[in-house]
């Protein structure tokens, strides 16, 4: 007989149910903890807070289950104590974004920032509950059932926590960027009045326009959200280079709504112009929970149909 | 909203009243040349309003 074995015979169910539980819990979060360059945190010390928090989540998750066991019902207080401390997550993203983001060429956005701060936050509530979940079936059942529960869990938290994109609600196509006397156009969305001849000329060989068509009724509120527009601006600004510098405030990208249609034209000075790094920055683009609404699902009457 | 911060002009006559210096060229080819010197010194973008008349416009946003 190897140590191995020796070791899980010889150690109580709990402690099997405590190990694995929080082990369970970790490695969603490691996964989860995918640092771009447009995601914070993108630094070592960054990583190692959300790290330490996802470990502090998934064995608070995992001691539930025996405590419940051992009939210790304020363990579940401990829970709630958890939960104010993944708010304190929040909380520190938020104002950690926004310190920066003041210093941004281009900022992320208010709306943006809310959003990637409540992921954060919700995150740890999803490795606690995977952390809780394989206790109880180790617990309950035993160390393979255990496993199993944590083999099916973890592709289930990614699935989760996959937002919807960009790509999802609109039709994305490139449009060319001309000049009408001091005006600027994509396509044949306005811009921006742009008085000298020469920031005319830097945004016609730097400029890349793109239109984005809403898919729906419901897609064209979302695009017309001021924040998703920035958000949409920032990413693309982050992916593709920016051509700007403090003080140019012409030469800033924006993101115009065509009011008639509800489409959105988006112009961006970039560095990088291959036309597929472009499209797949902007389908990418993530959906704010604060911009997406359901109006149409709201007014339908009866049986009547969205377009 | 943006605040007009200068004006730069060839036809002095038709620029009135406001809050903001008026900077008179003498032809357009001055006219843009001081608009784009503004631009660079007010950190502002300049705006070409009807055929003769350069706006600089202040749009930083009202700080949080």
């Amino acid at each position: 007989m190897n140590d191995w074995e020796g070791f899980w015979q010889a150690a109580d169910q709990d402690v099997i149910a405590v190990v694995l539980g929080t082990a369970v819990g970790v490695i969603p979060r490691v996964l989860l903890l995918r640092s771009d360059y447009r995601q914070y945190p993108a630094y070592p010390h960054g990583r190692l807070i959300h790290l330490s928090l996802g470990l502090i989540a998934g064995a608070l998750g995992a001691l539930a289950v025996p405590a419940l066991m051992a009939e210790e019902y304020t363990a579940i207080t401990f829970l709630s104590l958890a939960a104010q401390q993944f708010r304190e997550v929040r909380n520190m993203e938020r104002n950690t974004l926004r310190a920066i983001d003041g210093q941004e060429l281009v900022p992320r956005g208010d709306s943006y920032i809310e959003g990637i701060a409540v992921v954060f936050e919700g995150r740890n509530y999803v490795v606690m509950l995977a952390s809780f979940f394989v206790s109880l079936l180790s617990v309950w059942l035993g160390l393979w059932a255990g496993l199993a529960a944590g083999a099916t869990i973890l592709p289930a938290t990614r699935l989760l926590m996959r937002g919807r994109k960009v790509a999802d609600i609109a039709d994305i196509s490139f449009a060319p960027v001309r000049m009408d006397e001091a005006g600027v156009y994509v396509g044949d969305i306005y811009m921006m009045n742009v008085g000298l001849e020469a920031d005319r000329e830097l945004i016609g060989r730097a400029g890349i326009g793109l239109v984005l068509s809403p898919k729906n009724d419901d897609a064209r509120v979302t695009l017309a959200h001021a924040g998703q527009r920035q958000a949409i601006l920032y990413d693309l600004s982050a992916r593709l280079g920016v051509y700007r510098d403090e003080g140019e405030p012409a030469l800033g990208p924006m993101a115009k709504l065509e009011l008639g249609t509800g489409r959105v034209g988006v112009l961006a000075l970039a560095r990088e112009h291959d036309r597929d790094k472009v499209l797949d920055a902007v389908r990418n683009v993530p959906l704010l929970e604060a911009a997406v609404r359901h109006p149409v699902r709201a007014n339908r009457k009866g049986k009547e149909r969205s377009d | 909203m943006g605040r007009i911060v200068a004006v730069v002009t060839v036809r002095r006559e038709e620029v009135a009243g406001g809050g903001g210096p008026v900077f008179v060229a003498v032809s357009p080819e001055e006219a843009e040349r001081l608009a784009l010197e503004l631009e660079k010194v007010l950190d502002c973008a300049a705006s070409r309003v009807g055929a003769h008349h350069f706006v600089l416009i202040d749009r930083t946003p009202p700080a949080r």
